[in-house]
């Protein structure tokens, strides 16, 4: 077997550019498909005095509506922990909770019985800020708490001690298909669902609770997503999928829920706004000795994977450094938003994000060069974590050298200061953001993954594991890993949708694992064919060719098979499985994959809850216009830690990918609430996601490809999250900028996201 | 014999004599009921009457839906093709659903992100030519004797297109959802220019969005593709084009010139009616006949919008955008002359526009997105009366005035005196605005626009300032701001205050808090009034700077 996995393009590629790939709602739809529309609540909070819905039955072609009552199972859809009801009953918690559902046989019947839906409340009081809920000790779940070392003793032995807040903004997904399902009425006693959803597992738990039926009974396909960036894992997804599941048990038919963008955007959880106090106390060299943080979480109404996120955020919270006393306080804060869910990063980039805030302002503080900072604090291998995990393999250090070097650093600096010394109403600044980020789900448990394969007759592959494909191209992956290790071409190997049928228990795509786990599932799958195989290869080569071989040096390359040292003797592989058929030999197999020596304890805040870090780190240099706050980004250079890539260009696609997300997030992505709790910008018309002009000028990616103990499959790293982390780098650039214009020591308040309004703002107060 | 049969019979008896003599409606309504209870069918007769008369109520429903609908004929990719669709049908839906083309997709059903871009081809000057638009924003009506493209139709076979062919190699799709509107809207690019320059590449890409990829490498995939077409100079038509396009030509002449066939019968009016005037004299008097209800509409990137998103429905639409009478752009006497039907992208394209009128290029580069721009027309966003409209601010600092024109007079009026209030402008119910006349402007013109993101977005605040400088001294002096008012609005303190005088820093402060002063904007999704009000002074300070 060679040892490096040939290069592909995305193995969807051709279908998604000639427009033959179906997503959900794409094939000719059923005779007859049932259309189905939530009910949601209009008050953020407030008891539910009657809900009539009599009108709106009543109207032509409307076949049901309904309403908690009508659940036969339980009416429960929280997950993982059970506080959420799928339809509202006495009370509503946020505006977006869903009432009731109109299922009609058009859309149109099904718009009019939405009008007819007569729903009265009864106002409670509703809060929405973090501020609010920690005042009223108002919490989704217990409160983590961290530490390492003794803080309070070492404050007092610093040089400086600061104290500062930090606070990081809401963020709408977005991914460009809006959640939807479709369910089908099966053979018997049983719906298919068609949910766009990263999880089958959840989907296929909730939907079956709420029924009162068993797993067995509820069969998820899911064949790819139009993004989904964590937005399809949590709550809306679950609840939209069991809500579907659910007319279809009511009406007998295939029935479609698919939201509008603005519907998706006024009803979808976002990823959480977080606000934190730190006190950091450092020495005049910069290193800094002790860092107190309380990190909270604005979770929403109800739980959701709010207590995860904010777990990924307190373990992120020493980001790529070694503090040697550390305290940190984690408040998953309960109010009456949306409940907040995945987001790409998942807590990981708002830890990170914080930390880098402490690192700037230790920075400004000494008058220093922000990268000295980090790297006189910077992980060294064999440091513990201020949660006891021993980091390996550190290379912080290298990577803000290879940034510096990339960058041509001090001349870029020194460019920047002459820029700004001759400009006044047009400043430049520079931004770094270095990362750690940890990978694994910090539920031990739950990392773990199947892969299913079976081999056809004439050679073709059906390859089935628990991912789901959503753009970051794991199943191109996966099956470059089972080609790879079949000797055969990708071709000829079949993506299969994910489905419960095939593949039972799957952890949801998430955590940037996906390749990791599955990956390694199909592996040992693919490898356990092989070894079926060898002996069917070794009697044929004899058999046909006369060569004699062993198992050992048996070779699998280029859709051949043929001992090491005669390469022209071979056999196809086809042949091979035909002729293995006809001996019974089994062609299917099972690989199972856990990542069995994490663990994490939540009582102590102690554990090994990583499999192993991907570090990374990113300058950008901005050009703001200082009397509209217009920014421009003019160059980005970003090197990150890839390991041995399975595929260069994905991994480089999701770390472009990556940046330009967290770029919007810190930059242009703004979600203010109104008085009564509601996003203002709900459609595209109003919320902005970078566009195409928003790329920097200068674009440089470094992938440092290292051979690196503490990795997965072939060596690989994840790469989905990690780089997201990255824009962070703008928006300290732009702080720069405005900061160049300002006394030396003065801080400015920038808020986040920086857009054009808040660079003006915080330019005016100067 | 029960009700069924009664109704059967009455149904039957209508359906012979060709005309609804029973109320329809309320047949329709005793059926739908009876179908889905299923409680009259008390026996088997009964049921099988039911049966028969739902039969009869869909054939009706068929035909009554068919005096409402239009029969259109295109061309889609090599297909000719044939629906009657409903005035509101988008073509979006139209391809997907009845022509189970499902490249082309919804991902927010009102332009703001191109998933749904389509090529649109037609005969323009005597020439077929390819625009992008927004399919999930264009009604379905106006495709007839049109060609359309969509990704699908650009393989062949089993082989990609060579635009495809670059995406794929260039990894430039991830999900792959917004992947084909991309291919469309580079396409596009291509047809109409064998070597885009950097800028124009993003003017064509700008309007679709990507929350994958980060579009590194989406535009490494077209300078691939311009990168191929400039090696193969020669070949440019054949990459391009795929090989059904030569006939195209000649076959939508065939049916360039069937009429469309809309019926007025409107007893049963509920639904709506896309009428297709061809000359100024139908639109009075379809507008004349309809007064109760209707829209004008034209590029329907507004009308559109309001449909989909806030479910605002007019009885009757009618889409002038086949009045040659509008159909000009023209310069005379130092003026530009711009006819109704005039699009951003024509009129950016327009020689002495160009060479006179630069501010109008600028401005136009920075509204909505190509695909918008393709079909938007100046006359329709004016008439929109949107306090922010990018080209309302341009043209009221330009003085721009407007022809407008009812069945039998006409008037002139000044761009300023049309806007009276918030959403409210100087246009009768028999009026409509049939030329648009931008004076060339003398002296120094800038244009500022600030909003959340570059391109594709409504300004917070924009600015237009015109001034003429002689001896030194300001002589001439207009300033129009949008967004910081219930209309686009004319800052008139600050331009008197800077007459006669010499620009100087504190001059320039001062106009600048002159026009701060000058107006109170509101709070909304695009900024606060404070921001607001310091983009104002700053906006006069950026402009008026550039002199010192």
């Amino acid at each position: 077997m060679s040892k490096k996995i040939k290069p592909a393009y995305h193995i969807s590629g051709q279908s998604h550019v000639t427009g033959y790939s179906r997503f959900i709602g794409d094939g000719v739809k059923h005779q007859g498909i049932l259309v189905a529309k939530m009910v949601v609540s209009t008050k953020a909070h407030a008891k539910l005095l009657e809900v009539d819905c009599e009108k709106a039955k009543k109207i032509a072609g409307v076949r049901a509506v309904l309403t908690y009552l009508d659940i036969p199972g339980e009416n429960q859809v929280g997950h993982p922990v059970p506080d959420q009801p799928l339809l509202a009953e006495t009370e509503v918690n946020f505006i977006g909770e869903p009432i009731a559902l109109v299922v009609a046989e058009s859309e149109k019947a099904a718009t009019k019985a939405l009008a007819a839906i007569d729903i009265k409340y009864e106002a409670l009081p509703a809060i929405f800020s973090i501020e609010e809920a920690v005042g009223r000790k108002n919490f989704l779940g217990p409160c983590p708490k961290l530490e390492t070392g003794d803080v309070e003793q070492a404050f007092a032995t610093c040089d400086f001690v600061l104290e500062d807040m930090v606070g990081t903004p809401a963020q709408e997904h977005v991914y460009l298909e809006t959640q939807r399902c479709i369910a089908v009425p099966g053979a018997e006693h049983e719906i298919i669902l068609y949910p766009a959803s990263q999880s089958a597992n959840a989907v296929q738990e909730i939907a079956a609770q709420i029924l009162g039926w068993k797993r067995k009974d509820i069969t998820v396909d899911i064949s790819r997503l139009g993004g989904a960036f964590g937005g399809k894992e949590g709550g809306i997804t679950n609840a939209i999928a069991a809500l579907t599941a659910l007319a279809c048990y009511h009406c007998n038919s295939s029935v479609e829920l698919k939201l509008k963008r603005y519907e998706d955007q006024a009803w979808s959880g976002k990823r959480h706004p977080f606000s934190a106090k730190y006190k950091v106390g450092f020495n005049k060299d910069g290193k800094i000795i002790a860092y107190k943080a309380a990190l909270y979480a604005n979770g929403g109404a109800y739980t959701d994977l709010t207590l995860s996120v904010l777990e990924r955020a307190v373990l992120s919270a020493d980001n790529a450094y070694y503090i040697p006393n550390a305290l940190i306080e984690g408040y998953p804060c309960r109010t009456n938003l949306l409940p907040n869910t995945a987001f790409r990063g998942f807590g990981g980039p708002q830890g990170i994000f914080i930390m880098e805030s402490v690192i700037e302002r230790v920075a400004q503080h000494l008058q220093m060069d922000p990268i000295l900072i980090r790297e006189v604090n910077v992980y060294q291998s064999g440091q513990k974590t201020h949660y006891g995990q021993i980091v390996s393999e550190a290379c912080g250090e290298d990577m803000l050298k290879r940034l510096k070097t990339l960058s041509q650093y001090q001349q870029l600096k020194k460019d920047t200061e002459l820029f700004n010394k001759n400009n006044s109403l047009v400043k430049r600044g520079l931004g770094v953001l270095l990362s750690k980020f940890g990978i694994a789900f910090t539920m031990s448990f739950i990392n773990q993954a199947s892969a299913l394969i079976w081999l056809y007759g004439d050679g073709s592959v059906s390859l089935s594991h628990g991912a789901v494909e959503m753009g970051q191209q794991v199943h191109t992956k996966v099956a470059q890993i089972v080609a790879h290790t079949l000797g055969i071409s990708l071709d000829s190997i079949r993506a299969e949708s994910v489905n419960t049928k095939r593949i039972a228990n799957a952890s949801p795509t998430a955590a940037s694992t996906a390749t990791d786990l599955n990956g390694n599932a199909a592996l040992k799958a693919a490898q356990e064919l092989k070894s079926r195989l060898i002996p069917v290869a070794i009697r044929f080569l004899k058999k046909d060719h006369n060569v004699d071989s062993t198992v050992e040096d048996i070779i699998f390359l280029d859709n051949k098979i043929y001992d090491k040292s005669h390469p022209d003797q071979f056999i196809t592989f086809k042949e091979l499985v035909s002729h293995a058929y006809v001996m019974q030999v089994d062609l299917g197999a099972h690989g199972f994959y856990k990542a069995d020596k994490l663990f994490y304890d939540r009582n102590t805040g102690k554990g090994e809850p990583f499999s192993y870090f991907v570090n990374g780190a990113c300058l950008a240099q901005v050009e703001i216009d200082v009397l509209t706050g217009k920014t421009n980004v003019l160059k980005v250079f970003i090197v990150h830690e890839a390991a041995t890539s399975i595929n260069k260009e994905i991994d480089i696609g999701q770390v472009t990918g990556a940046f330009c997300q967290g770029y919007g997030w810190c930059t242009m992505e703004e979600l203010q609430l109104n008085s009564e709790g509601r996003y203002l910008a709900d459609t595209m018309a109003t919320y902005k996601i970078p566009g195409i002009r928003d790329l920097p000028d200068v674009f440089e990616i470094e992938m440092v490809e290292l051979k690196r103990e503490k990795a997965s499959v072939f060596g690989s790293k994840a790469v989905g999250e990690p780089p997201y982390t990255y824009g962070g780098a703008t928006y300290f650039a732009i702080k720069n900028a405005i900061l160049s214009l300002a006394d030396n020591d003065k801080d400015v308040q920038l808020k986040m996201p920086a857009t054009p309004e808040a660079i003006v703002m915080a330019i005016e107060e100067l | 014999m029960g009700p069924p049969g009664f109704i059967l019979l009455v149904s039957l008896a209508e359906l012979r004599l060709g005309k609804p003599v029973f109320y329809f409606s309320f047949a329709r309504i005793y059926f739908e009921r009876s179908l889905s209870r299923r409680s009259v069918a008390k026996t088997d007769l009964d049921h099988d009457l039911v049966t028969v008369a739902c039969e009869v109520t869909c054939r009706y429903t068929r035909w009554i839906m068919k005096l409402h609908s239009v029969e259109i004929t295109f061309y889609l990719n090599d297909k000719k093709v044939s629906a009657s669709v409903h005035p509101e049908l988008t073509a979006l839906r139209l391809i997907r659903d009845q022509f189970h083309l499902t490249g082309a997709k919804e991902g927010c059903a009102e332009g703001d992100c191109g998933a749904c871009s389509i090529a649109w081809g037609r005969e323009v000057d005597g020439q077929l030519k390819y625009v992008a638009i927004n399919s999930c924003i264009f009604p379905a009506v106006k495709l007839h004797g049109t060609h359309v493209i969509t990704t699908e139709g650009l393989a062949d076979g089993e082989k990609m297109h060579f635009i495809q062919q670059a995406i794929v190699e260039n990894h430039a799709t991830q999900c792959g959802y917004c992947t084909p509107g991309i291919v469309m809207s580079l396409f596009c690019l291509l047809a109409n220019n064998p070597s885009p320059n950097k800028q124009e590449i993003y003017a064509a890409l700008e309007g679709n969005l990507c929350r994958c990829t980060g579009y590194l490498s989406i535009t490494k995939a077209a300078d691939a593709v311009v990168n191929t077409v400039s090696k193969n100079p020669q070949k440019y038509k054949e990459l391009i084009f795929p090989d059904y396009i030569k006939d195209i030509e000649n076959r939508l002449k065939d049916i360039k010139n069937v009429t469309l066939k809309t019926s007025d019968a409107s007893e049963f009016d509920e639904t709506h009616i896309y009428h297709t005037p061809s000359t100024l004299k139908e639109v009075f008097e379809k507008m004349q006949l309809h007064e109760d209800g209707y829209q004008i509409i034209n590029g329907g990137t507004d009308i559109m919008v309001q449909a989909n998103i806030r479910g605002i429905r007019h009885k009757h639409l009618i889409d002038i955008s086949k009045l040659a009478e509008l159909n000009y752009i023209k310069e005379e006497q130092n003026e530009i002359k711009i006819g109704g039907n005039t699009t951003y992208a024509q009129l950016a394209v327009f020689a002495p526009v160009v060479d006179r009128v630069s501010v109008l290029v600028q401005a136009t580069g920075m509204i909505a997105s190509q695909q918008i721009r393709n079909v938007a027309t100046i006359a329709g966003n004016i008439a929109n009366a949107s306090p922010i409209g990018d080209m309302a601010c341009v043209l009221l600092g330009l003085n721009a005035r407007l022809v407008i024109c009812s069945a039998t007079s006409e008037r002139e009026i000044a761009l300023g005196n049309f806007y009276k209030a918030y959403k409210q402008i100087d246009l009768g119910a028999d009026e409509i605005i049939r030329e648009i006349i931008i004076p060339i402007p003398k002296g120094v013109c800038s244009f500022e626009k600030s909003s959340k993101r570059e391109s594709l977005d409504i300004a917070t605040v924009n600015s237009l300032i015109n001034y003429v400088i002689k001896n030194k001294k300001i002589v001439d002096c207009r300033i129009a701001f949008g967004g910081v008012a219930p209309t686009p609005i004319l800052a008139k303190k600050a331009a008197n205050y800077l007459l006669d005088k010499e620009l100087t820093e504190s001059i320039i402060n001062e106009a600048a808090k002159i026009a701060k002063e000058e107006f109170n904007p509101i709070s909304d999704v695009r900024g606060s009034d404070n921001y607001r009000s310091l983009l104002i002074r700053n906006h006069i300070i950026k402009h008026l700077q550039s002199v010192l």
